[in-house]
């Protein structure tokens, strides 16, 4: 016999209309903002014109291609170097709360606190450490490691994106790690003792056990770091270096130029962003479905 | 002897970066020409310091009012928004996610600009509800997300149930749906707040310089000489939101909810 209830009768006609509506309402400014970068990125020489001449003098000045393999690099090393320290640490942390039998699980207290700083204060307190007048940098006159500011390494505001890279790997990883701590603790502390009553060690219960239940969380959290990298604005403009420039803040750059070829060039970057992030993200949540289908049929 | 149990490093890791960056912090607010390459400073300034951390309070209280706005009607929005879309049928549930979502894909610096643009259109930019509502276009997503992760693990018999015994559609959802989801609005709540603190460009261009909160000051002082005034509204950018999570595990604690965090 068939269900006589049907999922859309828990709607009414007013409820529907009610959140539909505000939906609506809240969408115009995104779909607008669409629009207008769609728009501004099609001015002056159209997108195919403004494209093969992005880096042209008038537009990004030679700065694009360089900015994007700069800004994509960073944020897949930052994202990929924060999930396995994150992956290890949900681990360790997992099999600690298992072996003392705590009853709430990870403590996570910490690293929420870490995640709910601001990421331009987290810039800030990143900078006071490690630039050539920071703390560091004092500990090592004092150690006598350096005699001047100069000879300290520059680890901010450097061509190779170290300071950035440090930001992310310390602002990332305590993310990361609460996803992936609450997932294997959700499943694994059921699994992990049974599997360890029948003789399984801790790499091959790592192995066949904890990786299988982190895999669709671990892509996701990787997908959403590396999203939020490429957009990231406020780590960059601090930490980052003038030459090359994060995407970001070199779109940001381009907008505040009155010049139509600016604008248009950094509205073109934007949509390049977001095809960027979009092509991420399906690629992302097909594997992710892909792998919670594999874990689904064990 | 002191042991470290290797198990229990990351967690160290977190409270000593933690910790450390906060002294570091505390000694700059009250200090007085901290030059390289003194580990400490020679002069402190506690009257400069009680006036810096006054005059944050006006940029504090407008930091605060926006994140818990957003945070406030986030929840407001994300759960009606997760009943209908656990509800509806199948082929327009995806279109409804993905039309969600969508905001979050859009890079801050590009919607920034066109939410700008479209406040000044309609005679809305340069104003806290102009910011609100910038705000919660980003931190929708996220808390949306939240609220349908634990709809969607909510057993649906018990809405058939109810409707079985001649429950409406809005009571179900007033009476048993929304006390289900209650641990995961609270976290919703908490997202968005903290999503919205720490908005810095969306500020600056929706805001129109009208606006003006905490991380905007911070990014602008941190390259400046006053170096004694950027500390102290440091520390209070970084604390507040490090409060708001201690009362969020202390909400989750008194409520008994906190089983949601580790299912």
């Amino acid at each position: 016999m068939a269900n006589p209830v049907t999922p859309n009768m828990y709607l009414s006609s007013r409820f529907k209309f009610v959140t539909g509506g505000a939906l609506a309402v809240l969408l115009i400014p995104v779909f607008y903002s669409l629009w207008y970068v769609l728009a501004q990125a099609n001015n002056a020489e159209g997108f195919i014109g403004n494209l093969s001449r992005i880096d042209a003098p008038e537009n990004a000045n030679g700065e694009f291609l360089e900015s994007f393999l700069f800004t994509v690099l960073l944020a897949v090393i930052s994202s990929t170097v924060a999930l396995m320290a994150a992956l290890i640490s949900s681990a360790l942390l997992v099999e600690h709360s298992i072996k003392n039998k705590f009853k709430k699980g990870v403590d996570g207290t910490w690293f929420e606190v870490l995640v709910s700083i601001p990421h331009a204060v987290w810039a800030a307190a990143i900078f006071l450490w490690l630039s050539q007048s920071g703390v560091l940098s004092r500990i090592s006159f004092q150690l006598g490691l350096v005699e001047n500011p100069a000879d300290f390494p520059t680890l901010v505001r450097d061509n190779n994106g170290l300071g950035l890279f440090i930001h992310y790997l310390s602002k990332e990883y305590p993310f990361m790690l609460l996803v992936l701590t609450v997932v294997l603790w959700a499943r694994y502390r059921y699994l992990s003792p049974v599997a360890a009553s029948l003789g399984a060690g801790l790499i091959y219960r790592t192995r066949y056990l904890a990786w299988p239940i982190l895999k669709p969380a671990a892509l996701g959290v990787w997908l959403v770091s590396f999203s939020f990298i490429l957009h990231s604005y406020e780590a960059p403009a601090l930490l980052g270096s003038v030459k090359p420039r994060v995407l970001s803040v070199l779109v940001f750059e381009l907008f505040k130029d009155p010049t139509i070829e600016k604008r248009a060039t950094a509205a073109l970057i934007g949509v390049l962003l977001l095809v960027v992030t979009a092509f991420a993200s399906l690629v992302g949540l097909f594997l992710i479905w892909k792998s919670t289908r594999k874990v689904a049929d064990v | 002897m002191f042991k470290v149990d290797i198990k229990t490093v990351p967690n160290l890791l977190a409270k000593i970066s933690l910790f450390a960056t906060i002294c570091v912090f505390i000694v700059q607010s009250i200090s007085k020409r901290w030059f390289w390459p003194q580990l400490w400073p020679n002069n402190f300034e506690f009257e400069e310091t009680l006036s810096n951390f006054g005059d944050a309070i006006p940029l504090l209280w407008t930091t605060f009012i926006v994140a818990a706005l957003v945070s406030l009607i986030g929840i407001i929005l994300s759960a009606p928004l997760a009943w209908l879309i656990y509800n509806i049928g199948q082929k327009y549930r995806i279109v409804l996610i993905l039309l969600v979502l969508f905001p979050a894909l859009i890079p801050p610096v590009v919607s920034g600009v066109g939410y700008s643009i479209w406040f000044i259109k309609i005679d809305f930019d340069g104003n806290i509800a102009a910011v609100v509502a910038a705000h919660l276009l980003i931190s929708l997503p996220y808390m949306l997300g939240i609220a349908l992760s634990i709809l969607f693990r909510q057993d649906r018999e018990l809405f058939e149930a109810s409707a079985g015994l001649g429950w409406s559609g809005d009571q179900i959802f007033f009476r048993i749906a929304l006390p289900l989801m209650r641990a995961g609005l609270y976290l919703a709540a908490f997202v968005g707040f903290t999503i919205s603190w720490g908005q810095y460009l969306l500020t600056v261009l929706v805001g129109n310089g009208q606006v003006v909160t905490l991380p905007m000051v911070v990014v602008s002082l941190a390259t400046s000489a006053d170096q004694t005034r950027f500390a102290a509204l440091v520390l209070i950018t970084m604390l507040v939101p490090a409060l708001v999570t201690v009362l969020y595990h202390k909400v989750l604690n008194k409520t008994g909810e906190y089983e949601f965090a580790n299912t």
